[in-house]
C-alpha cells in the first residue's frame, strides 16, 4: 500500500463499481443510456474529422524492455546496453535492437516516441493506465479506448466496431460503459491453418436458409412480448443485439474478414505462422473490412529472467516479422494512411540487468511506436538519458496518447462522458496530443 | 384534491382498523407524507412566511454590493467550483494544471487558501498591483489560460476578487464557517412539463447570518428525463416522474425533493391492495396519477414467482394443476410451498455467495485445493444460515466477529476476501450497509456526506482483526488484535498521516474501547436503531424480485437520492426488525405484495415509468438460473465439475465460468463490483443463443424434443407442447397458425420441432423474468 502515501486519488488497485441492470442515479436505466449513445453517434456525421479512420492497437504484454528494442544504447556499459546491437534503418539516424529489421526496414513510416513515462511500476495499474489514459480510480471503471471509439463512433460496416483478438484484459472492456461496448472476441487460434473465425460458422446441421427460417420463427414468438418491451428498456437492447447478432452471421463479408484461408500461403508465411503473426494478418483484414478499432495482445514480455535469450531468439522475432509485415503490407494497400497504428506494453525494464540476467519494471522512460493515420515517418519524438534511466526531452504520459488517438479518430478528447452513476471524466484528463508525432 | 387525498388516506387507516394493527404506524406514515406532499403552493407560502417570522428572510447574496471586508471562504472559494476551475478535469486534478492545484469541486474550501495565496512563492496573486494578478489575468482570459476565459472583468466574481486582493487576500480564523446548507423549498410538485421552479440554495454561517448563495452554488440533477436545472438553479420539468436536485457550496450537498405527477385527465381507478408495500407504492402513483397495470395472469405468476424463488420453471403439470385450482389463496399457498423447497435456499445462497464473493481464488495460500476446502467451507455455511433462517442480523453478526481458523470456521473467509482494512471497510459498506466509501478514501465525497475520516477511522475497526499462522499448510486463524492502529492515508484529508481512531459511520466521535472493537462494531452495525442496515438489507432484497432497487444503485443509498417510493424503505426496515430481522418473512411479504403480482404489460399511463413500479419490469436472471431454465427446457442436464451430474447451476458453491454463464453475466466474486450478477445485455449473449453448439445440441438431443415427437401427433399440439415446455403458458391461436406456416417449410417435422423449440428458448420471452 506504499503507493497510497504518494496521494495519487488513481493510484489505487483497479476497483470497480459499476452496478449494472439497475437504474442509475441519473435515471436512466442502462438501455436508455445505450440510446443516448446511440443519439450521440448519429449525430456524429459519419466521415470524421480525424485522421484515421481505425486503431490498431498492438499490445505487449508485461512490459517490454525499450534499451533491447526501441531505444538501444550502444555506447552504453555491457550491464545496460546488454547483448544485442543498434542497428540502422531506413530512416536517417534512428536506430533499433538487430532483432527488429523488418520493422527497421519500415522506420520510414513510424514515429518512435522514446519519452513515454508513467508513475506505476505495477502491472495492473500501468496496463490500466496505458490501455485507458487513467490510472485506476476508486469507485468506478473508466472504459478503454475502443469502447469509447465504438460509443461515440459507432460501427463501420456489419462487424462490430471493437474487436479484440485475443481475450482482453481487463481494462480493455467498456468499464462504465457496459458490457455492450466491450470489445467482441472471436475466440479460437488464427495460427491454426484452417482458422476463419469459428465463433461464426453456423454449427453442424445449420444451414443459412435454415437459419433465416429459425430467426422468423423466432419473430413469430417473440412477437407477444413486444407489448412487455414498451415498459422496459432492457428489452429494446436484447432485440437490438439479436439484430447485429444476425447482420453478423449473415453478412458473407463480415464472415470473410475473419477467414484466413483466403489468404495465400505465402502471405500467411510473411506474417509469420504463429500466433502473433496471424493475428496482425488477421488484424489487416479486419481493418480492410471496417472495424474501427482492433487490438491484438502479444505477451511474454515480462523478463525478470534471463531476458536476451527470451527476446533475442523468440520474442523480438517473432512480433518483428509480424509487425513489420503489418506496416508494409497496410501500407501497400493504401490503408496504412487512414489506420493509426499503436504498439506499446505498459513500461519498460531496468535499464541496468538484474543478477537472474533479466530486467525489472521500469516505469520512468519506456518506448512506443505510432505509425499512420496521421502520424509522421522516420520520426523520433524525445529522448531518454544515456543510460535509459530517465526522460530527457519531451515527456510524453499516457494522457497525451489518450488525446493522440482520440485525436486521429477524430473524438473531441477534451469532452467528458458520465458514468451511470453521473461521474463525469475527460477522456484525455489533462493531456494533448503528441504535436510531434503528427504529420 | 388536497382533502380526497387526505380523507382516502384517512379511510384507509379505518378500514386497516384492528387486523393491521401491527401496521398502524406504518400506514400513519403514508398520511402523513400524502399530507405533506400535498401541499398547495399557497400553503407553502404561508409555511414559509411563518418561518420567515422566526429567521429574517435571507438575503440574496449575488444581488448585494461587493462587501468592504470580503472573506475567503464565502466570497472567494466559491467562484472556484462556479467557474470550473475545481473540475476533475483542471484544476482539481490530482497534482492540478500548470502547477496549480485546489481541492476537487473546492470540497474542502479551507485548503485552497494556502495554494492560491502561497503557491509557486506568491506568483498568482500580485499585491503591488492587484489587478496584474496571475490569477486575475489567466482567468479573464487576458493572458493565455488553458481553461480559457471564465469570467469577464465586468463580473462580481472579478470584482470580489479583485477587492479581496486589494485588501491583503486575507482568511482569518476568525471567518464565519459555513453552519449548514439546505435547498429552499425542500420538496416541490412541479403542476406541469415547462413549469419552472426556482430553487434557492440557503447558506447558513457560524455567525448566524443566513445567506441565499444560489448564484455561488453548483446545482446538478439526480434525473434529467424528469427535469433539468440551470446554473443558477432553475428547474424545468420536462416529464412526469421525480427526483433530486442537488446543489454543492462550499463542499457541502443538500438537495431539494421535486416531483412531477403525470398531467393524465379522468379519474383514478380504486386499487386494492394486499399489504403494507402496496399502501405505499399505490400511494405514491396515486400522487404520481399513473394507474398501475392490472394483475397478473395465473401462467404469468407462477412462472414469475417459481424463476425469483426456486429458480425453476413451472412444469406442465404444475400450470395445469395452478391454473385449474380455484382456491382464491393459492398464491400465497404456493408462495409458502416454494420458500420450503431446497431450491429456495439453493438461490438465496447464490444470492449471498456473490455477496461476499465466495471464491477460492480471492483466498490467500498456495495450494488451489485447500482454498477451495476453505471457500467451500464458507459457502456450506452460508447454505446451512439460509436453511436454518438465520435472522440477518445473526448472520452478519457472525461474519463481522468471525475468529478461528480458515480450516474450521467458514465466516473466517470473509476477511481474506479482502485483506486491507480499508478495503474490508468498503466491502461492508456495501454489502452491508448500502454505502459506497471508496470516494472518500482521497478527498470528501463529492455526492454524499462521507468525509475521508469517516473513511479511514470507519476502517480502522478491520485493522484489529488479527491474523496468525495456524498449524497446517496455509491455514490462517483470525484473532482480535487489539493493539493495531491504522493510519489515515487521505490525500487531502485534515488527519493525514495520524493514527485513525475507530468510529462508527457518521457518528463523530470515536467509538469508546469496551474490549473488543470487533464486537462493539458488529453490535452498532446489527442495533435496531442502525441508520443503514435495515435498509440496505431491504433495497438489495427488493432489488432481487423487482430488477432493481427503491434507492439505486442497491449499494449506494446516498443521503442525497430520495427514493423512488417515500416511506416504503423504512416501513419495510420496520417491519423487518419487527420480524426479527427475518429475511423468508420479508421475502413472502414481497411476494404476497399486488405490486410483485403485477402484469409486466404496461397501460397507457405507466409505459415510462421503470422506477415506481407501476407495473413488472422484466428482468434478466442470474446466468446460472438461465443456464437451469434451458437446462429443464430442452430437457437436458449439463454436468458442473465434480458435482453429482444431477446438480444445477445454481447450486454451484463457485463461479462456473463457462462461457455460456460468462456471455450472460455470471459474478466473477473478483471485485467490489461483482456483489451482484452482471445483467447487461450484450452481442455475445445473442450470439451464444443463436450460434453456439451448447444451445444447438440441448435443442437437439435434450429429453424434450423427443417426447414432444413421441407424445403429439398435430402440429397444434406440437406447438402447445414446446410453448408449455418454455414460456410456461399456453400458445393464443394466432401464434399456433403462424408457427405452423412456418414450420411447414422445414425439411421435415423432426427439423421443424428443433426450430421451434430453439426460437422459443432464443426469444426474450424466455430469457425475462417478466
Amino acid at each position: 500500500m506504499s503507493y497510497n502515501l504518494l496521494g495519487d486519488c488513481e493510484k489505487f488497485h483497479r476497483r470497480d463499481v459499476i452496478r449494472v441492470g439497475v437504474l442509475s442515479l441519473l435515471g436512466l436505466s442502462l438501455s436508455k443510456y445505450y440510446a443516448l449513445a446511440e443519439t450521440t453517434r448519429k449525430n456524429n456525421p459519419n466521415a470524421t474529422s480525424g485522421t484515421a479512420d481505425s486503431v490498431v492497437l498492438v499490445w505487449m504484454a508485461g512490459g517490454p524492455s525499450h534499451v533491447d528494442s526501441w531505444d538501444p544504447k550502444p555506447n552504453a556499459p555491457v550491464e545496460i546496453r546488454g547483448h544485442f546491437k543498434a542497428i540502422n534503418s531506413k530512416a536517417d539516424g534512428i536506430q533499433v535492437t538487430e532483432h527488429l529489421a523488418k520493422t527497421a526496414s519500415v522506420m520510414d513510416k513510424i514515429t518512435l516516441v522514446r519519452s513515454m513515462t508513467s508513475p506505476t511500476a505495477v502491472h495492473e495499474i500501468g496496463t490500466h493506465y496505458m490501455l485507458t489514459g487513467f490510472l485506476p480510480l476508486p469507485g468506478f471503471e473508466v472504459p478503454s479506448y475502443g469502447s469509447v471509439a465504438a460509443k461515440l463512433l459507432g460501427p463501420r460496416s456489419a462487424l462490430p466496431p471493437y474487436i479484440s483478438v485475443q481475450q482482453p484484459e481487463e481494462p480493455m472492456n467498456a468499464g462504465f460503459l457496459g458490457a455492450a461496448l466491450n470489445p467482441y472476441c472471436p475466440g479460437g487460434n488464427p495460427a491454426d491453418g484452417n482458422y476463419h473465425g469459428e465463433g461464426l460458422d453456423l454449427p453442424n446441421g445449420m444451414t443459412m436458409q435454415r437459419l433465416d427460417r429459425r430467426r422468423a420463427l423466432r419473430d413469430v414468438v417473440d412477437n407477444a412480448f413486444r407489448i412487455q418491451e414498451k415498459g422496459c428498456d432492457e428489452a429494446h437492447a436484447v432485440d437490438e443485439f439479436y439484430d447485429r447478432a444476425y447482420t453478423l452471421l449473415s453478412s458473407e463479408k463480415a464472415r470473410a474478414a475473419f477467414d484466413l484461408t483466403k489468404e495465400k500461403p505465402a502471405v500467411r508465411n510473411m506474417y509469420g505462422y504463429n500466433d502473433f503473426g496471424q493475428s496482425m494478418l488477421l488484424t489487416r483484414r479486419l481493418v480492410e473490412a471496417g472495424v474501427r478499432f482492433v487490438t491484438v495482445t502479444m505477451g511474454g514480455w515480462d523478463n525478470h529472467f534471463n531476458i536476451f535469450p527470451a527476446m533475442g531468439d523468440s520474442l523480438l522475432p517473432t512480433f518483428d516479422q509480424g509487425f513489420g509485415t503489418f506496416i508494409s503490407d497496410l501500407d501497400q494497400r493504401g490503408l496504412l494512411e487512414r489506420t493509426l497504428v499503436v504498439c506499446m506494453g505498459e513500461f519498460g525494464r531496468t535499464p541496468i540487468v538484474n543478477r537472474n540476467a533479466g530486467r525489472d519494471h521500469w516505469p520512468q522512460v519506456f518506448s512506443v511506436v505510432l505509425a499512420g493515420g496521421g502520424v509522421k515517418g522516420g520520426n523520433v519524438v524525445g529522448s531518454s538519458d544515456a543510460r535509459g534511466m530517465q526522460v530527457v526531452s519531451s515527456p510524453v504520459h499516457p494522457e497525451d496518447l489518450a488525446a493522440t488517438i482520440y485525436q486521429a479518430l477524430g473524438i473531441d478528447y477534451t469532452q467528458s462522458i458520465s458514468s451511470p452513476e453521473g461521474v463525469r471524466i475527460t477522456l484525455a484528463r489533462g493531456g494533448s496530443p503528441i504535436q510531434q508525432a503528427l504529420a | 384534491m388536497r382533502n380526497i387525498r387526505f380523507i382516502a388516506a384517512f379511510l384507509l387507516l379505518i378500514a386497516g382498523g384492528t387486523a393491521l394493527a401491527t401496521v398502524r404506524h406504518s400506514v400513519h406514515r403514508v398520511v402523513n407524507h400524502a399530507n405533506r406532499r400535498y401541499v398547495p403552493a399557497r400553503k407553502k407560502q404561508q409555511a414559509h412566511h411563518k418561518a420567515a417570522v422566526r429567521h429574517k428572510a435571507p438575503v440574496h447574496y449575488a444581488q448585494q454590493p461587493i462587501p468592504k471586508k470580503v472573506e475567503f471562504l464565502r466570497d472567494i472559494a466559491p467562484i472556484l467550483a462556479r467557474s470550473g476551475c475545481s473540475g476533475a478535469q483542471c484544476h482539481g486534478k490530482f497534482g492540478g494544471r500548470g502547477g496549480f492545484e485546489v481541492s476537487l469541486l473546492t470540497l474542502s474550501p479551507e485548503d485552497d487558501y494556502a495554494p492560491l495565496v502561497y503557491g509557486d512563492r506568491g506568483r498568482r496573486i500580485n499585491f503591488a498591483d492587484p489587478a496584474r494578478s496571475l490569477l486575475l489575468l489567466k482567468a479573464t482570459g487576458q493572458i493565455s489560460h488553458g481553461g480559457g476565459e471564465r469570467f469577464s472583468v465586468h463580473s462580481r466574481r472579478y470584482k470580489l476578487l479583485l477587492r479581496w486582493i486589494e485588501e491583503g487576500a486575507p482568511f482569518h480564523k476568525t471567518d464565519p464557517r459555513l453552519k449548514t446548507l439546505v435547498m429552499s423549498p425542500s420538496q416541490y410538485e412541479l403542476k406541469h412539463t415547462g413549469q419552472h421552479l426556482q430553487v434557492h440554495a440557503i447558506a447558513t454561517f457560524t455567525n448566524g447570518k443566513r445567506l441565499d448563495v444560489t448564484h455561488e452554488t453548483v446545482f446538478m440533477t439526480s434525473n434529467p428525463t424528469v427535469f433539468n436545472v440551470s446554473d443558477n438553479g432553475l428547474v424545468t420539468g420536462t416529464r412526469w416522474g421525480g427526483g433530486a436536485i442537488m446543489g454543492r457550496y462550499l463542499g457541502v450537498v443538500a438537495s431539494s425533493d421535486v416531483t412531477l405527477p403525470e398531467s393524465r385527465k379522468g379519474g383514478y381507478p380504486k386499487i386494492p391492495d394486499n399489504n403494507l408495500i402496496d399502501r405505499y407504492v399505490f400511494a405514491n402513483l396515486r400522487y404520481l396519477n399513473v394507474v398501475p397495470s392490472g394483475l397478473s395472469g395465473d401462467t404469468e405468476f407462477l412462472r414469475r414467482v417459481m424463476l425469483d424463488t426456486v429458480g425453476q420453471l413451472p412444469t406442465p403439470g404444475q400450470i395445469a394443476r395452478f391454473t385449474a385450482d380455484t382456491n382464491p389463496n393459492k398464491r400465497s399457498i404456493l408462495i409458502d410451498k416454494l420458500l420450503q423447497e431446497p431450491g429456495f435456499v439453493d438461490l438465496r445462497t447464490l444470492r449471498l455467495a456473490d455477496l461476499m464473493r465466495v471464491n477460492p481464488n480471492k483466498l490467500p495460500g498456495s495450494a488451489y485445493d485447500l482454498r477451495e476446502r476453505s471457500a467451500e467451507l464458507f459457502y456450506e455455511w452460508i447454505h446451512e444460515q439460509v436453511r436454518k433462517d438465520t435472522p440477518w442480523n445473526q448472520f452478519v453478526y457472525k461474519i463481522i466477529t468471525a475468529q478461528g481458523s480458515t480450516y474450521q470456521y467458514g465466516p473466517t473467509c470473509f476477511y481474506q476476501v479482502e485483506q486491507a482494512a480499508n478495503d474490508r471497510a468498503e466491502d461492508v459498506g456495501e454489502a452491508f450497509l448500502g454505502v459506497r466509501l471508496a470516494c472518500a478514501r482521497c478527498h470528501k465525497h463529492p455526492f454524499d456526506r462521507w468525509t475521508t475520516d469517516d473513511y479511514w477511522n470507519f476502517s480502522a475497526f478491520f485493522q484489529k482483526v488479527g491474523e496468525q499462522n495456524g498449524k497446517l499448510l496455509d491455514e490462517a486463524v483470525l484473532t482480535y488484535n487489539p493493539g493495531a492502529a491504522l493510519i489515515n492515508q487521505s490525500v487531502l484529508g485534515p488527519n493525514r498521516g495520524q493514527v485513525a481512531p475507530p468510529t462508527f459511520l457518521g457518528a463523530g466521535a470515536p467509538a469508546p474501547d469496551k474490549g473488543n472493537q470487533i464486537v462493539e462494531l458488529a453490535d452498532w452495525m446489527t442495533a435496531p436503531n442502525n441508520p443503514f442496515f435495515a435498509r440496505a438489507a431491504m433495497n438489495r432484497l427488493w432489488s432481487y424480485y423487482f430488477g432493481m432497487g427503491i434507492v439505486n444503485p442497491v449499494d449506494d443509498m446516498r443521503t442525497t437520492v430520495p427514493p423512488s417510493v417515500p416511506g416504503l424503505l423504512s416501513a419495510l426496515s420496520k417491519e423487518f426488525i419487527a420480524s426479527g430481522y427475518n429475511v423468508r418473512h420479508m421475502i413472502r411479504l414481497i411476494l404476497n405484495s399486488r405490486t410483485y403480482q403485477l402484469t409486466s404489460i404496461p397501460n397507457a399511463s405507466n409505459a415510462l415509468d421503470e422506477e415506481y413500479f407501476s407495473h413488472f419490469v422484466p428482468h434478466a436472471m442470474p446466468a446460472q438460473v438461465l443456464m437451469d431454465m434451458v437446462d429443464q427446457a430442452t430437457g437436458s442436464r449439463q454436468q458442473f465439475g465434480a458435482f453429482p451430474d444431477r446438480s444445477k447451476a445454481i447450486q454451484a458453491s463457485f463461479p462456473i465460468q463457462n462461457p455460456f454463464v460468462t456471455a450472460f453475466g455470471e459474478s466473477h466474486r473478483e471485485f467490489l463490483t461483482d456483489l451482484d450478477p452482471n445483467l447487461d445485455p450484450n452481442l455475445m449473449q445473442c450470439l451464444t443463443m443463436i450460434n453456439s453448439p451448447y444451445i444447438l445440441n440441448k435443442v437437439n438431443y435434450g429429453s424434450t424434443l423427443r417426447q414432444a415427437l413421441a407424445t403429439t401427433t398435430t402440429p397444434e399440439d406440437l406447438v402447445k407442447f414446446c410453448y408449455l415446455y418454455t414460456f410456461s403458458r399456453p400458445p393464443t391461436p394466432t401464434e399456433t397458425s403462424r408457427c405452423m406456416a412456418i414450420l411447414q417449410q422445414a425439411k421435415n417435422r423432426q427439423n421443424g420441432a428443433q426450430d421451434l423449440l430453439w426460437a422459443l428458448i432464443a426469444s426474450r420471452e424466455f430469457y425475462f423474468n417478466h
